[in-house]
């Protein structure tokens, strides 16, 4: 009996002190659907926020696990930041309704949906299954384009200074050096394209993840290794595409860490195209740490294969 | 009046719940317009939808946007062997055809209504019920017809569980269609570090004829409901469910010499414990996968012997589109006197062409001692906006 009292006492004591330790941290609690928003929410929260991010860079966004785990996380967040455009759609919805949080539910004020403010590529297109995992409202891959961070920046810095009013003055004068810095780095980023060949160039890639990073850089996406979004390569297709790549002289071939390579690998050596595996999220790989880091990491990618250093 | 307590009690809890969900949210709603859209899935219809030809005056596009999410997935069955249940089963069969009607009510709650339709039992609300989304204190509560949270396997629906039956101890003591109630459901979620969660159910007993561990007797006989479950990151790629589970209801009539008397009812206690293990690699998420689960469970009535079953499976997908995988079942006879203990298992190897589809090739053991095999290919598809991954 002693011992279930014991246990009991302790389990009262958890439950009461948890709460109590978690306020005593006065920070605003963000929980991000990816490392790309969770590297501009601390560009912009700074100091007054503590950030963490439900997934990982290297996997694939469409296909993460909704872990209970990730309740814990979300039941004590003061902001919750998504991709959206239904990215997150096998996953986020059934968590945010089972956090016991409603500041984060839709509609809440620490509820933010980064694509707010995006014009998003590839909307008003057929919308059918026929023509495989579509994403209806848009293709959500927006971050891709380095413009389009400043725009996620100031979704979550609404956000931010819609939970804490006071930190409003803070976050907007770190949007601006955000801003700032993003500008000045995307003049070297569109230039660096340039020299190294990218801006102009054929590319194939993997899946439908890169048209906002190809209207960045000035490249043309001329086909996909997959043949529908979320459809895997029939070695029809990829015969098809051998010869169309061959035919129109591709010579750059991008593939998402988290699709099996051995496919892209056979056709870059069928038809010559440098094969990249490239990092689309910070955290994709261990050097690609912040949001502006991502695209310097990409773009020596590109470099190093382009000018045969390898990937 | 003290036979109904139960009931009046879960009644007022609903409504305190209501009220105070209701309050809470009120004290965070946004002021972003823009962010306004339920928890699940948009309505995906075009909004440049034109009339209709004809002279018929389409509604205003903007209207389908407060539609809910309609989704419906088809079961086709076939089977063949020696040893079907009923042992006259056709060949084929559309098993059923599940419809799903999905959205948020208000800025508190949600509704969630999946319509069962099938040759044998017709048109049955399989769920239908209202979920509080802003209750304070780590709680939410639902309202309606629900699946019952007892133990992991029950809740999915049967549709969607990878085998083209039901196994073995699953259906003698929670029925072909699994134990669902009516009544209401309260789930907190614990302020700890880890994952620790606990929910309770007031329903009514189903009947003896759909659930065989319970048999409704009276209106007022109620059945009451305890799970909790937790589940840790064993690792990046591992991770482990574990979950316990009571449920009481009633068991019909007490036995009474006197013929004035109106009798109680009996009641029945239900134990159940499941485990589920994953493995998954994280960054090669769409190629490989394993899942495996145990469940056990015990019946205790008031005026029979303990019965208990159970039952263990894996998934392994070993391919993008390809599963492989087994369940090993042993129940005993739920209402035999003897110990009449049996043990099966069912094999499959399932194909997804896509996420929506899968086609299943199943063989089946029901008694290994009788040793005589059924087989069955068993296909889902579903339409609709995308729905929630399983997990």
């Amino acid at each position: 009996m002693n011992r279930i009292t014991a246990w009991a006492a302790f389990l009262a004591l958890a439950i009461v002190a948890a709460p109590q330790a978690a306020r005593a941290d006065k920070k605003i609690y963000v929980v991000t659907t990816t490392e790309d928003l969770a590297s501009i929410t601390n560009e912009i929260g700074g100091d007054l926020v503590t950030v963490e991010s439900l997934s990982k860079g290297y996997q694939d966004p469409h296909f993460v696990d909704a872990k209970p785990s990730y309740l814990v996380k979300l039941k004590k967040a003061d902001v919750f930041v998504e991709v959206g455009r239904d990215l997150e759609v096998g996953w986020v919805p059934g968590l945010l309704n089972s956090a016991r949080n409603s500041k984060i539910l839709p509609g809440g004020t620490g509820f933010v949906d980064a694509s707010k403010n995006i014009q998003v590529m590839e909307l008003g297109g057929p919308v059918g299954r026929e023509q495989g995992d579509v994403h209806p409202l848009g293709n959500p891959h927006y971050w891709l384009d380095p413009e389009n961070g400043i725009v996620m920046a100031a979704a979550i810095r609404d956000g931010l200074s819609r939970v804490s009013p006071a930190g409003a003055p803070t976050f907007a004068s770190r949007y601006a050096d955000f801003e700032k810095r993003v500008r000045a780095k995307e003049a070297e980023w569109k230039q660096r394209a340039k020299s190294i060949g990218l801006t102009g160039m054929k590319v194939v890639t993997y899946h439908r993840s890169w048209p906002y990073f190809a209207r960045a850089f000035g490249f043309e996406v001329m086909d996909f290794v997959e043949p529908k979004p979320g459809v895997p390569p029939t070695p029809k297709h990829i015969q098809d595409l051998t010869t169309e790549m061959k035919a129109q002289s591709v010579k750059l071939l991008l593939v998402e860490p988290y699709f099996d390579p051995k496919m892209p690998q056979q056709i870059a050596r069928n038809t010559g195209a440098a094969l990249v595996i490239l990092p689309p999220s910070v955290g994709a790989t261990k050097d690609v740490t912040s949001y502006l880091g991502l695209f310097d990491a990409q773009l020596a990618l590109i470099q190093n294969a382009l000018t045969g250093k390898g990937s | 009046m003290r036979d109904h307590a139960g009931a009046i009690a879960a009644l007022a809890v609903a409504c305190a719940f209501g009220l105070a969900s209701v309050a809470i949210a009120q004290e965070s709603s946004s002021p972003d317009s823009t962010a306004t859209a339920p928890a699940v899935p948009q309505d995906t219809t075009p909004v440049d939808a034109s009339p209709v030809s004809g002279g018929v005056t389409a509604p205003p596009a903007g209207s389908n946007l407060l539609n809910p999410n309609i989704s419906a997935i088809g079961w086709f069955q076939g089977q063949a062997g020696d040893a079907l249940d009923p042992p006259d089963a056709k060949a084929f069969q559309l098993r059923e055809v599940e419809l799903g009607y999905q959205a948020t009510v208000d800025p508190y709650s949600r509704a969630d209504f999946f319509i069962s339709v099938s040759p044998e039992e017709g048109i049955d609300v399989e769920e239908g019920y209202l979920t509080l989304l802003t209750l304070p204190a780590g709680f939410t509560a639902k309202l309606g017809k629900f699946r019952s949270n007892f133990g992991k396997f029950n809740r999915t629906h049967p549709p969607e569980t990878p085998f083209a039956d039901r196994p073995l101890a699953a259906e003698r003591f929670l029925g072909e269609e699994g134990l669902s109630g009516v009544g209401a459901s309260v789930s907190w979620l614990a302020p700890l570090p880890f994952y620790l969660n606990v929910d309770g159910e007031v329903t009514n007993t189903p009947d003896s004829t759909e659930v065989p561990a319970f048999a409704a007797y009276r209106g007022k006989d109620l059945m009451y409901l305890a799970r909790a479950s937790t589940f840790f990151d064993l690792g990046e790629t591992t991770n482990l469910t574990l979950g316990g589970s009571y449920a009481n209801g009633a068991n019909g009539p007490e036995t009474t010499v006197d013929p004035l008397v109106t009798p109680d009812a009996r009641r029945a206690q239900l134990y159940g414990a499941d485990v589920t293990f994953r493995w998954k690699n994280p960054k090669r998420a769409i190629y490989r996968a394993l899942t495996a689960q145990a469940e056990w469970m015990a019946r205790d009535p008031d005026n029979g012997p303990r019965r208990a079953g159970g039952y263990a499976w894996a998934d392994y997908q070993f391919a993008r589109r390809w599963h492989l995988g087994g369940r090993y079942d042993w129940s005993q006879a739920i209402a035999s006197i003897a110990d009449d203990t049996t043990a099966g298992g069912l094999g499959f190897l399932t194909f997804t062409p896509s996420e929506f589809w899968a086609l299943s090739l199943q063989a089946q053991d029901r008694d290994f001692d009788a040793g005589s095999m059924s087989y069955f290919f068993k296909t889902t598809f579903n339409i609709g906006p995308h729905g929630q991954h399983p997990f």
